[in-house]
């Protein structure tokens, strides 16, 4: 069972909020179908994201994937030490993998709990 | 491997093009279009494509006449001199890995050439792919990749990348260059010319590989043109696309 502490996309991303600020990253089933990583980008502080679209991009066996953005806000936060420590995301998705904290003007409405997710990942398999 | 639905496989193969339209007709079709699309093209002038990901400035020192474009794909750099070039975009499965695409267009992709009389196979003993500092300067021919195709001498002789989207619905596309002949830029590739000569496969190459991406995706091949919609959204983006001489 993933955290039931945050809600997931589709597309596979996490937040959590936690007042007002959710820190955003993607989950272990991301991660798994992304073998050997070679790149992430991610946005500067002030970026303003918007939900359900791009805000970042991954590398991995010369492909390139958006992660979306669970939340509407400005970026206050981004784990600056993610990037050259890649194998953070498959150690620690939930924690010390996360990758931006945003502050939030509005959630997507497609954010499902973990349990929903859960059926996601199940139909999707 | 599923990407055709229930559609046939629309076979498009186009003239030599300026690079920064070649890529930008594979990224309009990557976002505005549906099913499936094969195009099979070359390039004029000379391109010089870097991945996504890489630094312009590592291939400066590059003074041959080129247009430098950026991929949105991974991997590293290509010098498009004499190359035929492949892109595929279709509907994606999320669930299904980068390197399962990998293997059944690659694996497509040998069987075409040996239709041709062409010996190449998919490498597995290959080095795993660059880290994330090594990629900047590194040409995507200069060493294979597990899953990569390879001459019989073990040189590279095709590589591909891929660009995954989820939203609004998951496409994929896949392109990759088979090199034809080899350029003096890059003399470390492996080509078409050294077991035949290129002009005069160039033509059953192509239909080969119509027909083996279709058998691949379960469908069948139908020659077809870019809608004028897709060409147009191209022009849009090519010059998003090109890189002004070494101005990063």
């Amino acid at each position: 069972m993933r955290p039931n502490d945050r809600k997931y996309l589709k597309s596979h991303e996490w937040c959590k909020v936690e007042a007002g600020i959710a820190t955003i990253g993607i989950t272990d089933w991301a991660v798994s179908h992304l073998s050997d990583l070679v790149f992430l980008d991610l946005p500067a502080v002030g970026t303003k994201v918007k939900a359900g679209q791009p805000f970042g991009e991954v590398e991995s066996v010369k492909a390139v994937s958006d992660i979306y953005s669970p939340v509407s806000g400005e970026v206050v936060e981004t784990n600056a030490e993610l990037p050259d420590a890649l194998d953070t995301l498959g150690t620690d998705p939930w924690t010390a993998g996360w990758m931006i904290k945003v502050r939030v003007q509005n959630e997507s409405a497609d954010l499902m709990d973990a349990k929903t997710y859960e059926k996601h990942l199940e139909s999707e398999a | 491997m599923r990407g055709a639905g229930h559609g046939a496989l629309r076979v498009v193969r186009g003239d030599d093009d300026r690079p920064s339209l070649q890529i930008a007709r594979d990224v309009a079709l990557l976002h505005d279009s549906a099913g499936a699309t094969l195009r099979l093209y070359g390039w004029r002038p000379t391109g010089l494509s870097i991945g996504r990901f890489q630094d312009a400035a590592a291939f400066a020192h590059v003074d041959r006449p080129h247009e430098l474009v950026r991929r949105p794909t991974g991997g590293g750099a290509i010098w498009h001199e004499a190359d035929l070039t492949y892109s595929l975009t279709m509907d994606d499965d999320a669930s299904v890995p980068a390197e399962a695409y990998y293997d059944a267009i690659h694996d497509a992709l040998v069987r075409a050439l040996a239709r041709c009389g062409v010996r190449a196979a998919r490498t597995h003993a290959g080095g795993s792919h660059p880290g994330p500092r090594a990629i900047d300067a590194t040409w995507c021919f200069a060493r294979p990749c597990r899953g990569d195709i390879v001459a019989p001498d073990g040189r590279k002789l095709c590589g591909s990348a891929q660009r995954r989207l989820r939203v609004p619905r998951p496409r994929l596309l896949q392109h990759g260059s088979i090199v034809m002949r080899a350029s003096c830029v890059t003399p470390f590739c492996a080509s078409v010319a050294d077991q035949t000569e290129p002009t005069a496969i160039r033509d059953a190459l192509c239909d080969a590989i119509a027909q083996e991406f279709a058998l691949a995706l379960n469908t069948a091949p139908e020659p077809g043109a870019l809608t004028a919609i897709e060409l147009g959204r191209a022009q849009q983006l090519a010059a998003s696309i090109a890189i002004p001489a070494f101005a990063e």
